[in-house]
């Protein structure tokens, strides 16, 4: 279980986030929402520890993240798994060599005994037998899936996924999205995803947050986003037309 | 102030790179890569220019040595001791700043941008530890290996143009050599190639690791990795000059 407590960043003069306080719970999929600029994607990278917040804690299991050393840090990081918005994966490696990156670095198994979890995980994302592909020749999706593959290659407790379905058609990003749920509840992880994509929030979204200029606007479950009465969610998730009409025919 | 914000920071990721490898497997293995990237791959560059270097070198002293009172030996003995002491250090170390800076930190500068480096912390690796610490170990170990051969070749160029134009034999210039050798110049050629190569590396990785931005960006990296490289090189150059001749 993750808890952020009271949460504030700023960088200069400019406040990014202020007095945040959240729960995730493990085997859900937990959303943060928000417009472009609401301060979600620093609130996620304060919480994977690559900057620090200015006030608040972040306790991964009651320990917390912001008062550890460096190498009990790098303890609690072994245990997080993130997919990045563009995938990350390392240029210059080939797919099997990104995903084996993570457990050549910090196990102590052999390689044949490490390149066997390789090809297990890359199966699970449908990916099986690309492994000597480079990412330049894999399509969106197949980066976004390698992605997960080496997110989850360490069995990680806590899965960071920073919208997974940015730059992808919509038949992709259910399979992600899909990928995503099914691996949470598979490994009782606790998931946490960024996203301003409705559809995703809507199919997978356990736990929604929505962070609105750097505040937390309202926190809930899918089956209250569409009936609160707070104007400023009301206008992020029914943004378009389309939405607008069919909440109102549904009324 | 910039000045020393840069130089501050410079030190905090110089100080970050001896923290102890999370895997020295991973990192003696990145480390043969680099030495592959930085040296063999400089290899035919560095023929290139120390060849001409030398050729030219031999041309002009000579054009400029014209009198019956000088010995043609003088020739050899100039072109060496400027091959030892200056060209082969000096010149060879400005040319792979070009060359192994500019590819460092685009390098670095596009991982940092694409979030490649992120994706590395969160792993919980040490980034600066493992993607410049094998950079700066392969570049101090292959450069002055290269350094060494660009002085041997720039030697070998003078020889064979002088020879080939007339100018003076294959033994003039091999006795003006000898007789001018003192083999502290070497420890001095080597001592400025050691300090070049690790100018060279760490600026250009630092300039790569704090890239911010784009592609444009990752440009603008590398080419202040090339000018602060060259700018610290001749600095240098002068410095160790001075303090040890």
């Amino acid at each position: 279980m993750i808890e952020i407590k009271n949460i504030s960043k700023s960088f200069g003069d400019k406040k990014i986030l202020e007095g945040i306080t959240l729960s995730f719970q493990p085997g859900k999929v937990n959303m943060i929402i928000g417009a472009s600029g609401s301060g979600k994607s620093v609130l996620m990278k304060l919480m994977v520890g690559l900057h620090l917040p200015d006030t608040g804690s972040i306790e991964y299991d009651g320990q917390d993240y912001v008062s550890l050393d460096r190498s009990e840090r790098s303890e609690v990081r072994q245990q997080i798994g993130m997919l990045f918005q563009n995938s990350a994966l390392f240029d210059s490696l080939t797919v099997e060599q990104n995903v084996v990156f993570p457990l050549s670095m910090f196990s102590s198994e052999s390689q044949a005994h490490n390149i066997k979890r390789v090809n297990f995980c890359l199966e699970r994302v449908g990916l099986a037998k690309t492994n000597k592909l480079y990412p330049a020749e894999l399509s969106g999706g197949m980066k976004k899936r390698v992605g997960i593959a080496r997110a989850i290659v360490l069995n990680p407790k806590y899965l960071f996924c920073d919208e997974p379905n940015s730059g992808l058609d919509p038949l992709t990003s259910i399979l992600i999205d899909e990928l995503i749920k099914e691996i949470t509840q598979e490994y009782d992880i606790t998931t946490i995803v960024n996203s301003h994509d409705m559809n995703s929030v809507m199919e997978i979204g356990d736990q929604i947050a929505y962070i609105h200029n750097g505040h937390k606007e309202w926190e809930g479950d899918k089956a209250t986003i569409l009936t609160t009465n707070n104007q400023l969610l009301n206008e992020f998730v029914f943004a378009t037309n389309f939405l607008r009409q069919f909440r109102d025919k549904s009324r | 102030m910039r000045f020393f914000f840069h130089f501050g920071r410079y030190l905090l990721l110089v100080k970050q790179l001896f923290k102890r490898p999370e895997n020295y497997r991973m990192y003696w293995d990145e480390l043969f890569r680099q030495m592959v990237a930085i040296g063999v791959s400089s290899l035919g560059i560095v023929i290139i220019i120390s060849v001409f270097m030398g050729a030219v070198t031999t041309v002009q002293t000579a054009y400029q040595l014209i009198s019956g009172l000088v010995a043609k030996t003088v020739i050899g003995a100039i072109v060496s001791d400027s091959s030892i002491l200056e060209l082969g250090p000096t010149i060879t170390s400005l040319v792979l700043a070009g060359k192994i800076g500019s590819s460092i930190a685009s390098e670095i500068g596009t991982m940092r941008v694409t979030e490649q480096i992120d994706a590395l912390e969160i792993m919980g690796v040490n980034a600066p530890g493992y993607l410049i610490s094998p950079k700066i170990l392969a570049a101090v170990i292959t450069i002055p290996m290269l350094i060494v051969l660009s002085i041997s070749l720039s030697i070998g160029g003078g020889i064979f143009v002088g020879d080939l134009t007339g100018i003076l034999s294959a033994q003039q210039f091999i006795e003006g050599a000898r007789s001018s050798f003192l083999p502290y110049n070497i420890f001095f050629a080597l001592t400025k190639a050691f300090t070049f190569a690790f100018i060279i590396s760490s600026v250009s990785a630092y300039q790569g690791y704090y890239t911010s931005g784009g592609s444009l960006e990752v440009g603008q990296s590398s080419t202040k990795a090339v000018v602060y490289s060259c700018i610290l090189i001749l600095l240098s150059d002068y410095l160790l000059a001075q303090l040890m001749l």
